[in-house]
């Protein structure tokens, strides 16, 4: 078991090696495959955190571009995934305060120690919302109402953790918060899905 | 007495979830539940929650990724075409070192005659053409390559917000 670890953790650390010297030398076939493997992660990413589809596209160039024009910082030594989404993550902070919307931070700041910012929420819109949308099963269509009315730190703590498997440390330092902050964005998520998903599930 | 570890047990499962539980927690956790209806009804719905995250598939624009694609080898291209041509600047280099000999050659050469036509001390007039003439020229010449260097930089850098 401890010999299959050993095993793993050489690929992966070649495979992130391999990365940081292609992303270095600007090797196009490696930013070609690397969009192929990432461009739906991304996507989700990007949903999770804004709540809507539009921007989102722009959005996903332009992580890539900064991936090909500073692909020299990065190292290799941790996975790519948390630099490409700390990327991303970081457009879309200049997005929104470009447009002047939100911000994420002071958001987080506000919904984890009072109710009175409410109102920096996405705006409300009456068009289906990308998780209506995407909604594939029944117990996703139960989610996809309470995702959209969930504060964009909690969901972008659950896809994190959840759907891209990040581990808490590697969270913290993309998402630039102690690890105790992380934990408790994961639970308040976590709490919010599980009793939506009972309530609706008692509704129907 | 019982609610309170129940509610021990709900924030053991969070944890084990998240993944923050220890062994000894997770073999606690791990008795309670086989025990426990309330708390293994707890840690189902959990589960089904984060399954169903799974349960979402966003569509993607297939146009996306070629688009993306051309705008990544295009921006390959400016980036190229702004690198500073290394030929360029050994060429450059080369002839400002020439430029800067010669001229330091012919200020030591002159500066006798040139005290003798001005009528000055010839130490005076050698130290000033080394201070005015072949230091500046000598400075200009060490920097050269490194503007070159920058200017490249910054036009590499401009627009760009990480």
């Amino acid at each position: 078991m401890l010999e299959c670890d050993e095993t793993v953790a050489e690929a992966l650390t070649s495979e992130t090696q391999r990365i940081a010297r292609g992303l270095r030398h600007r090797d196009m076939a490696l930013l070609h495959e690397l969009v192929e493997k990432y461009h739906f992660r991304l996507v989700r990413y990007l949903i999770y955190l804004l709540g809507r589809r539009e921007a989102v596209d722009d959005l996903v160039q332009e992580t890539w571009l900064r991936v090909l024009e500073r692909g020299g910082s990065y190292n290799g030594r941790s996975r790519f995934e948390p630099w490409l989404f700390a990327i991303a993550r970081n457009l879309t902070m200049h997005h929104l305060r470009k447009r002047r919307i939100f911000s994420l931070d002071s958001n987080a700041e506000s919904s984890e120690h009072s109710e009175q910012h409410r109102h920096l929420a996405p705006p409300v819109s009456t068009a289906p919302s990308p998780f209506e949308m995407a909604a594939r099963t029944q117990d996703a269509q139960r989610l996809a109402h309470t995702l959209d009315q969930l504060e964009p730190i909690y969901r972008e703590a659950l896809v994190l953790r959840f759907q891209e498997d990040l581990s808490l440390q590697e969270m913290s330092t993309l998402i630039g918060v102690p690890l105790t902050t992380v934990s408790s964005r994961i639970y308040r998520g976590l709490a919010a899905l599980r009793i939506h998903m009972k309530d609706e599930e008692h509704a129907g | 007495m019982q609610a309170d570890l129940h509610n021990t047990m709900h924030q053991l499962i969070d944890k084990s979830l998240v993944g923050e539980v220890s062994l000894e927690e997770q073999q606690t956790l791990r008795e309670h539940l086989a025990a426990c209806a309330d708390c293994q009804r707890y840690a189902s719905e959990c589960q089904r929650a984060i399954a169903a995250l799974s349960g979402f598939s966003f569509a993607t624009d297939p146009a996306l990724h070629a688009t993306v694609n051309a705008a990544l080898v295009l921006r390959a291209q400016q980036m190229q075409a702004m690198q500073p041509d290394r030929t360029r600047i050994v060429v450059v280099s080369v002839v400002a070192l020439f430029l800067t000999l010669a001229g330091s050659f012919g200020a030591a050469h002159i500066s006798d005659p040139l005290a003798a036509f001005l009528h000055l001390p010839a130490a005076q007039t050698q130290t000033g053409l080394f201070t005015l003439w072949i230091i500046p020229s000598w400075c200009f010449f060490l920097l050269l390559p490194v503007l070159l260097l920058i200017s490249a930089r910054s036009a590499n850098r401009k627009g760009q917000i990480l």
